[in-house]
């Protein structure tokens, strides 16, 4: 491990000489080199959010220090990488129920596997590196260009309402960042990460995985998904993330690109469990073309504090979207999701389902945004946030917020906080269960419909062990 | 040897209200009560009391399980040592199978109860083989063992899930709360045949009903009428047809009659 270790860049500071040195290490062909630095003019043009930002103002930037990271790790990926890698890491990485496997040592590739099978019928599976050496057209039609880009502010509205009360009344969020400020540094800086596309009417069973983990010290992490699923496809990729321990602050930066053709079909698997030391942004984006589907679980255990933004555009008829969240804050994590169910086109469904539990400080705000617009009769949007909370200084805030310009709609919402009822911790404790296993029992029972969506069981037993561990009961 | 259940002169409250107003009943091995009343007499308030929901507060008064008051025991504690309530209405639980429930619950009465070799936890095939023979027993498919406990079920499989909990678990005192409200004829019979083979020489049930009709399948060799949070007439199985004809009306206090 240590001779991994040497050959990093240690360079603190996110700069534009930064992005430069970074290219020139992947000998990037000039294009990509252009459209990181037309990233990084927008990130200095686009101030910090702000307190008083509508989307921001229950996540403080304060103690968000971007001075001492390590913005990338040049030629780091030994040979032996893999063994760097957490033990259950390596255990997954050879589990033999997936038909693919990445896996990314900080900002290196250290394992990739793929069935031959699949390699014949066009499906490519790589890093990001590879796929702008190997595949330059698809990455350049695709990359950053129609799912998460920073040309537009997804988020902004003509028509604010934050009253005079101060309390946001719905109707758009006036004259906010957005995600527009992290989008813009991940464009510049983005390394790593997983490049995936499945040909037409390529389908494919077993699923596929990635797994990222990062140690070196000071390392930010700008890791890119894209997945490109073509007509009529079909394919399940479940990404892992986790982080070494340490007690100096992290900074991780991702985005995530899905992009489902007509008739095809895509179940998306996010699951997050850095350290608790890591500041975790993520913009994450999904096209829906006509008739496909997409099943998006993005499970968040870890980092010390999230900001994620998750939009799903529903850009065809047909189209059938199930979103679904779980997340399990501890300490003093905080974690802020904003999420978009984004029904451009009518005769299309999307159904959300996030789930949160809370114990000792932690944090959470859930906020979904569902617009309908004037075009998309017929669209069925629901929406449901259920959060418990394990102790008294937990805390969770659950904001619906509908923009409804079509009339032949049914859109449902329903937000749930509070501790588990007293009536099912004393259903079970008659039959003999002691209270603390009791709420245990209840707790995992709690989250159980979302992990049995998940189509790996080595996967599932992992989270179903670490939610055990978070419940400490 | 001390009688199985013993309560003295017992008051309750629920949120500041007194509904038990001096309850006494003696319930022994082997021994069916059936507790009749109108509605808001104070049957549930009973059955909530003996298995201790934290809900429902004794003011005074003693219950005595075996001879030794029960008042500070927490409920987990009440089940493991053999009390067991069929609730009126079973809470739903999702995400936990049935069979998960059940294996949770009986390991943990096991630790309590078994001295030598019993007080392992049980092996799981072990466990199947004793679950599905008490799923046939109350007539459930053993797809039950995999559904979320309660969660979508019919109000009489919710029924049927309680007796076969008590099967399971093998109290020595049985307390069931309107176990046949809701069900229908079929239902009732199944329930009830449960019940009877779960009957016996070692176990004291306290069977809590508004009406008659599941005193047809279950015989009591006891029968009591509660009314305002007392016990107002004992008698014996025939004491249940008198009141089938006769209502309950004529046993309230004359202020209460017509109401």
């Amino acid at each position: 491990m240590a001779d991994t270790v040497a050959t990093l860049n240690t360079k603190t500071g996110l700069t534009k000489e930064a992005i430069e040195a970074l290219s020139r290490s992947k000998h990037e062909p000039a294009w990509v080199l252009a459209r990181r630095l037309e990233a990084w003019h927008l990130y200095e043009e686009t101030p910090m959010p702000a307190a008083n930002d509508e989307l921001w103002r229950r996540t403080s930037l304060k103690d968000l220090n971007l001075e001492s990271v390590v913005p990338f790790a040049a030629g780091d990926a030994a040979r032996d990488a893999l063994k760097a890698l957490p033990e259950k890491f390596q255990q997954v990485a050879n589990d033999q129920n997936a038909a693919g496997v990445l896996a990314q040592y900080n900002t290196g590739v250290a394992h990739a596997r793929l069935a031959d099978a699949l390699k014949k019928r066009g499906v490519i599976l790589c890093d990001i590196d590879t796929a702008i050496r190997a595949h330059p057209e698809l990455v350049k039609q695709y990359f950053m260009t129609q799912a998460v880009t920073y040309s537009e502010n997804r988020y902004k509205s003509d028509k604010p309402r934050t009253g005079t009360s101060g309390k946001h009344e719905g109707g758009g969020y006036g004259d906010t960042v957005g995600d527009l400020k992290f989008a813009a540094l991940h464009g510049a800086f983005f390394s790593g990460g997983t490049f995936l596309y499945v040909p037409r009417n390529v389908v494919i069973d077993l699923p596929l995985q990635t797994m990222t983990y990062f140690d070196a010290p000071n390392l930010a992490m700008f890791t890119h998904t894209l997945v490109v699923v073509e007509e009529g496809a079909a394919v399940k990729l479940i990404e892992n993330y986790a982080s070494k321990a340490n007690e100096t602050q992290r900074f991780s930066n991702g985005a995530v690109e899905l992009i489902v053709k007509p008739g095809a079909s895509l179940q998306y698997f996010h699951l997050q469990d850095y350290a608790q030391n890591v500041w975790h942004f993520t913009s994450q984006a999904a096209l829906l073309e006509k008739d496909s589907s997409l099943t998006w679980l993005v499970g968040t255990l870890g980092s010390q504090s999230t900001k994620a933004f998750l939009d799903c555009k529903m850009l065809g008829t047909g189209t059938n979207a199930a979103l679904l969240g779980f997340f399990f804050g501890e300490g003093t994590q905080h974690f802020d999701q904003h999420t978009f169910q984004n029904h451009i086109i009518g005769h299309s469904t999307s159904d959300l389902l996030y789930k949160g539990a809370l114990k000792d400080n932690a944090y959470s705000v859930f906020r979904g945004l569902i617009r309908v617009n004037p075009a998309a009769q017929r669209s069925d949007a629901y929406q449901a946030n259920r959060n418990i909370l394990l102790s008294e200084h937990s805390h969770a805030d659950s904001i619906p917020e509908l923009e409804i310009e079509a009339n032949d709609v049914r859109c449902t919402h329903g937000a749930t906080v509070g501790p588990i009822d007293p009536e099912q911790v004393f259903y079970l404790m008659a039959r003999g269960i002691p209270r603390a296993q009791a709420e245990q029992l209840i707790t995992e029972g709690f989250f159980d419909p979302l992990m049995q969506k998940i189509p790996l069981e080595s996967i599932r037993d992992e989270l179903t062990a670490a939610i055990k561990t978070k419940i400490g009961m | 040897m001390a009688a199985e259940l013993v309560i003295k002169n017992l008051h309750v409250q629920v949120e500041g209200k007194e509904i038990l107003k001096g309850i006494n009943l003696t319930v022994d091995k082997g021994e069916i009560h059936a507790v009749m009343g109108p509605n808001g007499s104070g049957k549930s308030t009973l059955a909530n009391t003996l298995a201790g929901n934290p809900k429902y507060v004794v003011t005074d008064g003693e219950i005595l399980y075996h001879g030794e008051n029960i008042a500070a025991w927490k409920p987990d504690e009440r089940a493991r040592k053999g009390i067991f309530l069929a609730f009126q209405y079973p809470m739903a639980i999702p995400g936990v199978t049935v069979a998960n429930f059940l294996r949770t619950a009986l390991n943990a009465r096991r630790k309590e109860t078994g001295s030598n070799g019993d007080a392992k936890a049980i092996s799981i095939p072990e466990f199947r083989k004793l679950m599905t023979q008490k799923m046939e027993l109350l007539k459930l498919d053993n797809t039950f063992a995999t559904r979320y406990l309660n969660d979508g079920f019919s109000g009489g499989e919710k029924k049927r899930v309680e007796i076969l909990q008590m099967a399971v678990l093998n109290p020595e005192l049985a307390v069931l709360d309107e176990t046949d409200s809701g069900l229908d004829i079929d239902a009732l019979r199944i329930v009830s045949e449960g019940v009877n083979a779960l009957a016996g020489p070692n176990v004291g049930i306290v069977l809590i009903t508004h009406y008659q009709r599941i005193l047809n399948y279950i015989k009591p060799h006891f029968v009591h009428v509660m009314v305002s949070g007392k016990l107002a007439l004992s008698g014996g199985a025939e004491l249940a047809l008198q009141l089938e004809e006769k209502g309950y009306d004529w046993l309230k206090e004359p202020e209460a009659v017509g109401k």
